[in-house]
């Protein structure tokens, strides 16, 4: 009959758009890791003794520790030798002080990703934190920030101007030793975005970073950490693209989030890392730790996350619910399509007493992409009247795709209201010719549907973020309708 | 080596050309062989992700003896009617310490087409259809029974033969002196189109010190029905593994229930296969603990065909220091198209020091599929809580009402009344439901 | 305009459809009544293009063109609409949002320019007017949450937006209160022109005392086995279908 639904194959699959390369010249340290290399990253840096001593720390515990293999995802080893822990854009040497001095092919790179910095500028009022390969190369709109007392700047900046902060904050959320790929990312992270949101401020504006691996054979460590002191409010946004590469690339961060009594953090990610080609060649490796302490009562941590790229995605953005009546959130959407293999999900910990998480997760795979839900609920036997509420979906397009939905659910408190949900399965036909009987395109009708499956994920998203996230989605999508 | 390995070497060795079918090779073999799997298999640990909620070390610590022989005269003054177990039917099969019991059992007249054989007689027979259900396990535990066996029973239906009348295999652990490990096993082979009911019960007399390693398989044919029921009662001093394999081929479809009421640790595996289209199964759960017991419920339910279904329904009531564990695993196979699958685990915590795990799992790697789980920890319904005592019901029995009402929805489909019955009146014991006898009278 | 022949139609080698004929004039009204299994939602789902039947032989074509080599778009683009028995909830797809991707695809398909969002909100606001719909169904996601009559009123609503050249109604009256029946009966007369068709498929001739038909035919054992005016819904009525049965087995 003529209105079989179109063949996966007849659509003609949909280029990676940010994958271009920016050619421009590279400041690099040779693959290899070893104490030299510490010292070397460290040293260019130009930081102090402490902070050497604590990248030697975590490398003596990374030596000693093995990769984990629990997750449901597969791939060569990586040879961590063959990476350059280092690699900056040359101009660098010489930071630049204004948006016009930075380097005009940098600047069309972030053009070309649809951040148009001066724009950005003007209408958003998005103060924007770039990170290239595994420097910062500028932020915008510091001094405003300033007036405001809000600290917004590279790591490097923060370790030399607010030791202080750094020394207190860094590694109390995810200690060095705390797994394989922290461990190494704490002995050679580059670079990173550092947050103080002062006492009872809100505030002014969305910070924001775009996180760029652009050299070849380089992995990128980016170290985030973001304190909001009591009362305060900051809602923080990050984007990562990556240019295509036959080879894989490595993207190990570490993203700590501190908020004290009556803070609120929230944190979107919309992670577009190169997911490889057609055949599964290429893409980043990202094996990302992220956790928030909800230190102070009242305290309240929102993670939303839109994973669409990425080889492999390893990712478990993370709730320590410490303080009284503090709650956690966690908001994803992942989309493994192509050989995309995603491992994604939460930890929402709690210790203290009325504390309520909230976990909403949307996977979906298509081709043969594999996507997996890993997400643990802990209630602690002091946690007396918690309550978790769990929904996962997955929506499967085509007969390769697989969904896996691994949840871990440990309660010690009689007190506690744990309620998890989850469903699979693929677009319903009925919906389909639904949408078709009224004159919408089948590739038309299930990016509705898809985009109507993660709205509730999207609505959690900053306006400007929402926007891309669904068009991230939909192209992302086209060519594997089935 | 653990301290049950090291002598239970000593006790194979020591037995192993004396149990039954010793003068045939290929049984000695096949014992040597599944021995040897149970030995080459590490101990589970609760670092191993099945058992991560379960530490098994107190049983890996302790020597069982397991191969001596009892004598009937030791249980002279044993019967039946002095056991809590129900009664619903006129055939019963009694095994004591893994003998079959002759005294004890008693089995009514079979419909033609049904042969109810002791797996010894199979093993001293030669007969070629037991070795085939030996080996091929990939778990330590299911191998040792092979290796170790005695005794058992082996159901057998022929083509379209129905079986109305339940057949009951009661395993029983006695009180000994030393520390005893029982292999129970039970095979049901249900041919093209028959149908049975099946209870197998596992009672533990009071303060014996044991552990029980229970086997069953679960054939159900083209067509065939297997209604199965599995019963098992411990004292904190006796452990309990159970394993239970369901193959169900096309148009055909097994029920099971399992029920695990306390033990010091307890884990049954239920594992069903769904090996051709139209295949159905049906599994239920429940279990209570208290004191410082610990039950761990795992399901793996394999949709290895096209037009699948399968439906779980579990839960769980942790009180005192008991743990309650519930795994489930949904998997669908690659172009296992049009499964539905449905699990559900719900658990009420009732106490400081209990604790609850669950862990509802889906692996699926087919598309046109509809599969959901849900899963609850919490307590009793406050409002309906509120609403009883609104009536004048005081808290205690509102409680226990209301308890009763979360666990008794299990047995509740049960089809042979005086095994529902019995099971409810098992519950209500354990919800403590003081007075809820006359509230049940006044329905 | 539509011109069914002979069309012949099975679902997993059962034949449904045994070779049915029918015509559909512009500006006709057709009423479709039959017992339940006799075919009718068969005949709507195929029109409209709906997958998993087997066409055996016949034909459909509208205004000349052959509806089988169409996809559901297509048809739609060519100014098919269906009403649907049960219309199909789709979480978070806002219904406005839809509707206006859907009105904007057929202007595309027909070689018009787009409407923007301005002239679009317009159109609505009087398709809401004049259809009597409750504006807060409009910005929900379509049909999730909403009562029996919601979802067939939004059925009628979209069309009205859409504005068909041929609209089947699928029963859409099952399930309806007295006043749910009129409003989708005013909405349809409203609708009704002399370039516009309609298809009511229906069990009951209530239906038919809001939309009076020009033409009636009686569907039963995959083909239509009687036609005639308006009188023949109310002898239906009254006598049920049982008689026509006999009648036909006779035949």
């Amino acid at each position: 009959m003529a209105s079989q639904p179109k063949e996966i194959t007849e659509f003609v699959t949909q280029k990676y758009e940010a994958g271009f390369y920016t050619d421009i010249e590279q400041d690099s340290v040779s693959p290899g890791l070893n104490m030299d290399v510490i010292e070397f990253i460290s040293k260019k840096k130009g930081e102090p003794q402490w902070m050497l001593d604590w990248r030697l720390k975590a490398y003596t515990r990374w030596t000693n520790m093995i990769e984990p293999k629990w997750a449901h995802v597969k791939y060569p080893p990586i040879n961590l030798q063959a990476i350059s822990y280092y690699s900056a854009p040359k101009s660098q040497e010489d930071a630049p002080k204004s948006l016009d001095e930075v380097d005009p092919e940098l600047l069309k790179t972030y053009e070309k990703l649809g951040i148009p910095l001066e724009e950005q500028k003007m209408l958003a009022g998005v103060a924007v934190d770039m990170v290239f390969d595994s420097v910062s190369v500028m932020t915008t709109f510091k001094e405003k920030l300033a007036e405001a007392g809000v600290i917004f700047c590279s790591f490097s900046e923060a370790v030399k101007n607010h030791p202080e902060l750094v020394q207190r904050y860094l590694g109390s959320v995810v200690p060095v030793s705390d797994n394989y790929f922290a461990a190494l990312n704490s002995a050679v992270f580059t670079d990173g975005s550092f947050v103080y949101i002062p006492k009872n401020i809100r505030c002014p504006m969305e910070l924001s970073t775009y996180f760029r691996i652009n050299a070849m054979n380089t992995g990128q460590f980016e170290r985030t950490l973001i304190i909001a002191d009591s009362g305060s409010h900051v809602s923080y946004l990050e984007g990562c693209t990556a240019p295509m590469r036959d080879e894989n690339q490595l993207h190990a961060a570490v993203v700590e989030l501190v908020a004290l009594d009556n803070a609120e953090i929230k944190y979107s990610t919309v992670q577009n890392w190169y997911p490889g080609d057609e055949n599964g060649v290429g893409g980043i490796y990202n094996f990302v730790t992220k956790r928030a302490d909800c230190r102070g009562v009242n305290s309240k941590v929102s993670w939303t996350q839109v994973e669409t790229g990425s080889a492999i995605t390893w990712k478990y953005p993370s709730c320590v619910l410490k303080g009284n009546n503090s709650v956690g959130e966690f908001y994803s959407v992942a989309l493994a399509r192509s050989y995309q293999q995603a491992d994604t999900g939460t930890k929402m910990v709690h210790l203290g007493e009325n504390t309520r998480s909230t976990i909403i997760s949307k996977g979906i795979s298509a081709d043969q992409g594999q996507n997996a839900y890993r997400g643990l609920v802990r209630i602690a036997k002091g946690a007396k009247n918690a309550r978790n509420y769990t929904q996962c979906d997955s929506l499967l397009i085509g007969d390769r795709s697989g969904a896996h939905t691994f949840p871990y659910v440990e309660v010690k408190n009689k007190t506690a209201q744990v309620e998890h949900e989850a469903s699979t399965s693929k677009i319903s036909d009925d919906q389909l010719f639904y949408l078709r009987q009224r004159g919408i395109s089948d590739e038309d009708a299930i990016n509705m549907i898809v985009n109507g499956f993660c709205r509730e994920v999207f609505k959690e998203l900053p306006m400007e973020f929402a926007v891309e996230a669904q068009k991230l989605l939909s192209i992302s999508l086209e060519g594997s309708i089935g | 080596m653990s301290a049950l390995a090291n002598s239970l070497a000593t006790q194979f060795r020591e037995h192993f050309n004396k149990l039954p079918g010793a003068d045939n090779p290929s049984i000695v073999a096949m014992r040597k062989r599944a021995f040897s799997h149970f030995e080459a298999t590490p101990m589970p640990t609760t670092k191993h992700e099945d058992w991560k909620y379960t530490d098994i070390r107190p049983l890996y610590d302790t020597t069982y003896t397991a191969l001596n022989e009892a004598s009937e005269s030791d249980f002279e003054d044993l019967h039946l009617s002095d056991l809590p177990l129900p009664t619903f039917t006129p055939h019963v099969v009694v095994f004591l310490d893994d003998q079959f019991c002759r005294r004890l059992s008693n089995v009514g007249a079979l419909p033609k087409g049904v042969e109810l054989t002791t797996i010894k007689s199979l093993l001293q027979r030669k007969s070629p259809t037991i070795i085939d259900h030996m080996e091929g396990f990939d778990t330590a535990f299911p191998s040792l029974n092979s290796a170790l066996l005695r005794d058992g029973i082996y159901v057998d239906l022929e083509p379209g033969t129905n079986m109305v009348e339940p057949i009951h295999v009661v395993f029983l652990s006695p009180h000994g002196k030393a520390p005893r490990l029982n292999s129970a096993r039970l095979i049901v082979n249900g041919q093209n189109n028959s149908r049975c009911v099946i209870v197998e019960s596992h009672y533990n007399l009071s303060g014996a010190q044991s552990m029980t390693n229970a086997l069953t398989q679960i054939y159900a044919r083209e067509g065939a029905r297997v209604l199965h029921h599995r019963i098992q009662i411990g004292e904190t001093a006796a452990h309990h593994i159970g394993n239970v394999f369901a193959t169900v081929e096309k148009d055909a479809e097994v029920e099971t229930y399992s029920f695990a009421f306390g033990g010091g640790i307890a884990r049954i595996d239920v594992n069903a296969d769904l090996i051709g289209s139209g295949a159905n199964v049906v599994l239920n759960g429940l279990f209570m603990v208290n004191d410082r017991q610990h039950i761990d419920h795992h399901t793996r339910v394999r949709h290895r065909m096209p037009h699948t279904n399968s439906t779980e329904n579990y839960k769980g009531i942790a009180d005192g220091d008991g743990r309650g564990v519930f795994n489930g695993k949904i998997l669908v196979e690659k172009n296992a198209q049009k499964v539905k699958a449905l699990q559900s685990s719900r658990n009420l915590l009732l106490a400081d020091n209990a604790e609850i795990d669950t862990k509802p799992e889906l692996e699926i790697y087919a598309d046109d599929v509809s599969c959901a789980h849900g899963a609850t920890v919490g307590q009793l319904d406050e409002d309906a809580f509120f609403y009883l005592r609104s009536r004048g019901i005081d808290e205690q029995t509102a409680r226990s009402i209301l308890t009763f009402a979360f666990a008794a929805e299990i047995p509740g489909d049960i089809s042979i009344v005086d095994l529902r019955k019995w099971l409810e009146g098992l519950i209500i014991d354990r919800t403590n439901a003081i007075g809820l006898n006359t509230v049940r009278h006044d329905e | 305009m539509l011109k069914i022949n002979n069309l012949q139609v099975s679902i997993a080698d059962k034949r449904i459809l045994n070779g049915l004929n029918l015509t559909v004039k512009a500006g006709e009204v057709h009423a479709i009544m039959g017992p339940n299994g006799s075919g009718k939602s068969t005949l709507s789902h195929v029109v409209a293009g709906r997958e998993g039947y087997d066409i055996t032989a016949g034909g459909i074509t509208f205004n000349g063109k052959n509806l089988l080599e169409l996809a559901p778009e297509e048809r739609a683009g060519e100014g098919v609409f269906l009403a649907f028995q049960y219309p199909v909830e789709i979480p978070g797809v806002n219904n406005v949002y839809m509707l206006k991707a859907a009105l904007n695809g057929l202007r595309k398909y027909r070689g018009q320019p787009e409407l923007d969002a301005v002239d679009f909100l317009k159109l609505v606001k009087a398709k809401t007017k004049s259809v009597g719909i409750d504006d807060g169904l409009l910005n929900r996601p379509i049909n999730t949450g909403f009562s029996g009559g919601e979802k067939k009123r939004n059925e009628v609503f979209q069309m009205s937006v859409l504005e068909p050249r041929l609209a089947i109604l699928d029963e859409t009256d099952s399930g309806l209160d007295i006043d749910a029946l009129k409003a989708v009966g005013d909405g349809v007369n409203q609708l009704r022109n002399s370039d516009r068709s309609f298809v009511i498929v229906t069990h009951y001739q209530r239906l038919l005392d809001y939309i009076v038909p020009d033409f009636v035919h009686v569907l039963a054992g995959g083909r239509i086995v009687r036609s005639g005016d308006n009188s023949l819904a109310l002898e239906l009525e009254k006598r049920g279908y049982d008689w026509l049965k006999d009648e036909t087995s006779t035949t």
